[in-house]
Parts: C-alpha cells; sequence; structure tokens
C-alpha cells in the first residue's frame, strides 16, 4: 500500500533548468528504495520534497493520500517522517540518549540497544562516538520518531565497508521487519543493490531500474 | 524532549558560553542597576533639596508702569506716592488657593530713629542720618535674609503672622545696647511729612550678621541695623489703616520644580495686571542643586549609553553564536520542531543565564555604587561653577531691604557633596522586567539572519 506519492513534481533552482521534470511515482511501506544518480542531479532535492523541507514549483506530494502542504511541513517533518543523514547531524551538547528523546515518541533505550549501542554508550557525549555508532543513534533517532517514512541521505558515506554493511542491515530490518517505507539516496551500486526497488534519477526524471 | 529540558541542557553543558554570557548579562544588569540606584538617589535628594532651599514668587506693584504713580512736590523735595491698586488679603488668599503654594511673606518698608537705643552708626552725611530702614514681615522665617542664610536667628523664635509689636534685632545691636529677649525699644518714624508716634517694639529674636561689617556703609544701610517687624507695628509705625505691602509679597513653593506652573496658575487669576508684576525666583535652588542637576542628565546618558552598548554586545555575540548554531538549528528543524520553538529555546537559555546574573547583579551593584555615585559626583562637582547671583550694578543691593540682592551663602548652606547610594529590591524588579525585554529583543534580533533561511537551504549548508 503506497504511503507516499509524488505527482507530477518539477522542481529548479533558477526557473530555467528543472532538476526535477514532473516526475511521478509511489512509495510503499515495509519496503526499501534507493535511489541513484550522479552527483548534482537532484537526488537530495527530492528526498528534500519528500520530507517537507521544500515545497516544488509544480506537483503535489502526497502522505497518505493527503497533500504534505496541507498537513504542514513542519507538522508533515514532525510525524511522518524521518531523516538520516550522511554527516548524522547529532547535536553535540545532547547524549545519544536525549539525541533520540528528541523525537522520541517510543522508549529510547531498547531502540539504542537494538541498533547496538550499550546503554553505557548511550550515555557518553555523542562526539565520542564513532562514525558507525553515531550513524546508529541517528538511525535510533529515526526510529523513535515512529514515523512511517525513513528518508536516508548518502548514510554510509562516511563509513566503512563493514560498518556500511551493518547499517544497511538496519535499515533493511527497519524496512522488512518493522514495515518502514525506507528511501535511500546514494551514489553506491553495492548499496542499491540491497533495495527493494531501485530508481535512477536522470535528467530530471525518475527511472525504475 | 521539552524546549526547557534542551535549553536547561545546553546552558549546563556549553560551560564556556555560558559563563561568557554569564559575565555579560552580569556587566550589563550591574551597571544599570547601578545607574538606577544613582538616579533614584539623586532624586531623593533633588527632592529633599528643592523643599529645603524653596523657590519664591513675587508679587509686586508694578514699578515700570508710570500711570501707578504719582509725583508730587513736597518740603523735602519730590514725593512719589502709589496710586494704583494695593494688593489686598484677598488677592493674597486667591494665590494661596493654588495648588503647590505653601506660605507668604508680605514685606512692608518704613525707616524709624532709635529712641531709647543706638544703631551701629555708619557714614554720616549730616544731622538725622542716624536712622535705619526696616521691614515688616509677614513670616520672618521665609524672609529673604534669613532663607538665603545671611541673617541667622542666634536667639528666640521667629517673627509670624499674629504677631503684635515684635521685633528682630541684630546681635551687634544686642551687644551695643545690652538688649536681650523680652526687652523692649522704642522707635519713631522718620519721615519729615507728618507726626509720628512713639512705637514700643518687644525684641522677640536675636540674629546675627557677619558679611560687610568693614565697608563702607550709612547707618541705614548696615544690614546689621535692620529691625524686622511685624506689620501691626508697621501700621502705628506708618500711622496707616491698614497694611501695605510696598515691597511686594512672596509666595513660597513646596517644590521649585512647580513654580513655573505656579506662576502661570497666578497670571491666570483675576488681578490687576495693570499694577502689579509677578517675578520668579528659582536661584537658591539652582545655587545648590547644579551638581544635583548635572548628575541625573549624566546618569540617564550613562544608563541609555548602558543599555544600547549592552544590547549591541548582547546581540552581536548572540548573533554569531546562533550563526554557529546554524547545524543544530537544521537538524531541529529536520525533526519537525518549529522555528519560533527553537527560539523559543534560545531565549529560554539566555534567561536561564540572565535570572542567576541579573540576581548577583543585585550584590555587585550594592559593592560599587557608592564609589560610582562618589566618583562621578566629584567629577561633576569639579565641573560646576561656584554659583554666583548676579548683582545690579546701581548699589540697590545696599538699600534694598526685602534681601531680594542678598547673595546666597551657600557655604552655609546645606549643599549636597554626596548622595547616598542604596540599591533596592524595586530596582531589581525592573532590572527583571527591562532585562527579559532586552533579551527577547537581542535574541529575537540575532535569530533573524538564521530563522529566515529556509530547512533545506540550511541543511544544505551543514554537508
Amino acid at each position: 500500500m503506497s504511503i507516499m506519492e509524488i505527482q507530477k513534481v518539477r522542481y529548479s533552482y533558477d526557473n530555467k533548468r528543472n532538476v526535477l521534470n514532473g516526475i511521478s511515482t509511489a512509495l510503499d511501506e515495509g519496503k526499501m528504495y534507493a535511489i541513484l544518480g550522479q552527483s548534482g542531479c537532484g537526488k537530495t532535492t527530492l528526498l528534500s520534497l519528500l520530507g517537507g523541507l521544500d515545497s516544488p514549483l509544480d506537483g503535489q506530494i502526497l502522505y497518505d493520500g493527503q497533500d504534505i502542504e496541507k498537513i504542514g511541513l513542519a507538522n508533515h517533518r514532525k510525524k511522518n517522517v524521518a531523516f538520516i543523514f550522511q554527516s548524522y547531524n547529532l547535536i553535540d551538547y545532547l547524549t545519544p540518549k536525549e539525541n533520540v528523546a528528541l523525537t522520541a515518541k517510543l522508549s529510547p533505550q531498547p531502540i539504542l540497544e537494538r541498533v547496538g549501542l550499550t546503554e553505557e554508550e548511550s550515555k557518553r557525549n555523542v562526539l565520542k562516538l564513532s562514525g558507525g555508532q553515531q550513524q546508529r543513534v541517528a538511525i535510533a533517532r529515526a526510529l523513535a520518531s515512529d514515523a512511517k517514512v525513513i528518508l536516508a541521505d548518502e548514510p554510509t558515506g562516511n563509513l566503512d565497508e563493514d560498518t556500511a554493511t551493518e547499517i544497511i542491515s538496519i535499515l533493511k530490518e527497519c524496512a522488512h521487519q518493522m514495515k518502514k517505507c525506507v528511501v535511500i539516496v546514494t551514489h553506491s551500486n553495492e548499496l542499491a543493490k540491497q533495495a527493494d526497488t531501485v530508481f535512477c534519477l536522470k535528467k530530471g526524471r525518475l527511472q525504475q531500474l | 524532549m521539552s524546549t526547557w529540558k534542551r535549553a536547561f541542557l545546553y546552558v549546563i553543558r556549553k560551560k564556556v558560553k555560558t559563563v561568557l554570557l554569564f559575565c555579560v548579562l552580569l556587566a550589563m544588569s550591574t551597571f544599570i542597576l547601578t545607574g538606577l540606584s544613582i538616579y533614584k538617589a539623586t532624586d531623593d535628594s533633588a527632592l529633599s533639596l528643592r523643599r529645603s532651599v524653596g523657590g519664591s514668587i513675587r508679587l509686586e506693584l508694578d514699578e515700570s508702569n508710570g500711570a501707578n504713580w504719582q509725583y508730587q512736590q513736597a518740603a523735602g523735595g519730590m514725593m512719589v506716592e502709589y496710586v494704583g491698586t494695593p494688593i489686598t488679603d484677598k488677592d493674597i488668599q486667591k494665590i494661596m488657593s493654588i495648588d503647590g503654594v505653601k506660605a507668604y511673606n508680605g514685606i512692608g518698608d518704613g525707616s524709624v530713629y532709635a529712641k531709647d537705643f543706638d544703631f551701629i552708626s555708619g557714614f554720616s552725611f549730616g544731622e538725622g542720618s542716624d536712622y535705619s530702614r526696616l521691614p515688616s514681615v509677614t513670616n520672618s522665617e521665609y524672609f529673604n535674609f534669613f532663607t538665603r542664610k545671611a541673617f541667622q536667628l542666634i536667639e528666640g523664635r521667629h517673627i509670624k503672622e499674629d504677631d503684635d509689636h515684635a521685633v528682630l534685632i541684630s546681635s551687634a545691636v544686642a551687644e551695643k545696647n545690652n538688649l536681650k529677649l523680652g526687652d523692649t525699644i522704642t522707635v519713631q518714624c522718620c519721615y519729615d511729612s507728618g507726626d509720628y508716634p512713639d512705637v514700643k517694639l518687644t525684641v522677640v529674636g536675636i540674629y546675627e550678621y557677619k558679611e560687610d561689617t568693614d565697608s563702607f556703609q550709612t547707618t541705614s544701610t548696615d544690614k546689621r541695623n535692620r529691625l524686622i517687624i511685624d506689620h501691626k507695628a508697621m501700621q502705628e509705625i506708618m500711622q496707616r489703616d491698614e497694611i501695605q505691602y510696598d515691597n511686594g509679597i512672596d509666595f513660597y513653593v513646596d517644590d521649585p520644580r512647580e513654580i513655573d506652573r505656579i506662576a502661570k496658575e497666578i497670571k491666570n487669576l483675576d488681578l490687576d495686571w495693570n499694577c502689579f508684576s509677578l517675578t520668579v525666583d528659582n536661584s537658591a535652588y539652582e545655587a545648590v542643586a547644579a551638581s544635583l542637576t548635572s548628575m541625573q542628565s549624566l546618569i540617564v546618558w550613562l544608563i541609555v549609553g548602558c543599555i544600547v552598548v549592552s544590547v549591541c554586545i548582547l546581540i552581536l555575540i548572540l548573533s554569531m553564536w546562533i550563526k554557529q548554531r546554524r547545524y543544530e538549528t537544521g537538524i531541529l528543524l529536520s525533526i519537525g520542531i518549529t522555528k519560533s520553538k527553537i527560539v523559543f529555546q534560545y531565549i529560554v537559555e539566555v534567561l536561564l543565564i540572565a535570572v542567576v546574573a541579573f540576581g548577583l547583579s543585585y550584590f555587585t551593584s550594592s559593592l560599587i555604587s557608592q564609589g560610582v555615585s562618589d566618583l562621578i559626583f566629584n567629577q561633576v562637582a569639579e565641573s560646576q561653577p561656584i554659583p554666583e547671583i548676579e548683582l545690579p550694578d546701581d548699589g540697590s543691593e545696599y538699600l534694598d531691604i526685602t534681601g531680594q540682592y542678598i547673595p546666597y551663602d551657600t557655604s552655609n548652606m546645606e549643599m549636597v557633596e554626596s548622595v547616598e547610594v542604596k540599591v533596592i529590591p524595586n530596582h531589581l524588579l525592573y532590572i527583571y522586567v527591562f532585562g527579559v525585554f532586552l533579551v527577547v529583543l537581542s535574541v529575537s534580533a540575532a535569530s533573524i539572519t538564521v530563522i529566515q533561511m529556509k530547512p533545506k537551504k540550511i541543511l544544505s549548508q551543514m554537508d
């Protein structure tokens, strides 16, 4: 069942060249999607539009059949989607547990343990954690929000291969076991291969591979 | 996690920033609180000074209007007689009913020979020049010679409105004639135009006058010979049916700051302004309060300057810090926290620090305010010219019996040399109320650039 729909979305930075040129697609719960494409092709822009960080010039983005503009972008970000960024984006004066508690509709500690952080680690300063651990905290924060859609922008971009594999497996678990809709923007073909559906964004068009 | 908790965690974990901001807020509130306290102290001092030195408005016969005066040839030369409307008790009551007028002193004028005592003899122009002029007063306490401290009552009491044939004499005359309180002296009007009786006066007070004893004086210009009497005595001496306020009436006000308003109200009264004139005398207050007034304006400028500089520094520091926190702002926006809540968090953080800093400023301000006040006061006092009252160059200050031209003896007056500054809890309350406003203003101004950015732009600048 489609949790999000993209309908004829057009976006341009300068109003001359369209980065997204009337793209449409539907995203289902319980699936992991990967969006591939060259740098500057508009992958992150598409993710921002899905997450309500920006608005399309034309077209609509629906969440559960409702236009996210009508839901309210801040409200949409708060209730319906959760972001995971390449640079983790954790708040440096909060512990991992407190970072997770920022969005928490669920109790942070079990989620942190589920993504592989011990109780001791979840009380440390986030900047003293490794990159992999920080990304786990970011995933835990996304899960704690209980949002149905997780939007991940190059989530393994800063991680070594082993850690990247672990992170991907957690995201897969989110999609398949927790029935989230996980959308990953990536350069990595290896990562894309793990997804249930792979899109390629080229010349403003979204093609399913 | 609530905004309050995030703000609290930020404050306790970003210790360097917290300490720095605490110092800025403490300095800001200390200076403003000190300024407020000094201002209040000078205001209180100025009020008490205004009340103690007072101010007066003189209603007198208009000498500039020739129609009011008639010149007649008399045996001794030309006589000038006032033919205009006299000042009556009804006029006085009208003026006394104006709000802020606390007392009046009508001044009559006469000249007498001493019959059973001697004046201090001055330069003699010929026979009959050994007389003195004497003023009659309603209340000698308000008489210019006393208010300006030229005369100081050293024994007895002042003349009051209901006195009958009472007199104040100088210590020099008392000493020369071995007079004391309760003794009587006899005087007689020295005018040529009529028969005047001997009039007995009872000494009720002795004043001291130390100035000008060595300079050139005739008996009548020597102020030690002034006999200050009541109006009833003057009526008998001058053989008049009614009290005549030849030298006008001084009306005294509670607060010299109100003097212009009161003068305006008097001017609006239904009095014969063709015959009367009004003169405002605020010079006593101005003479002694100049340094206080200067200090108050200086303090106002210091407070305003402090506020402007503090707000600028606060906005500058907070702008830099909030710009550094774009990263955090982007994260909070991405998880759906609204911009207004983010700004509210920044405000709460500064307020948490401010509450402690403002509270502590009560003690720091108490420690420094007296010192700062003394320092400013000394600076201001040094820059003030010595107060002087311009004297007429026609010699009328020697003849004038009203004391109008007597300079203020500021050395004997209670000059304000310092003010006692006390920081009071009310001022702290102002600091809290005003400080909260300044903090909200500063944080809001500092947040504008970041808050105007779209979440995507903030996040794209982060990676």
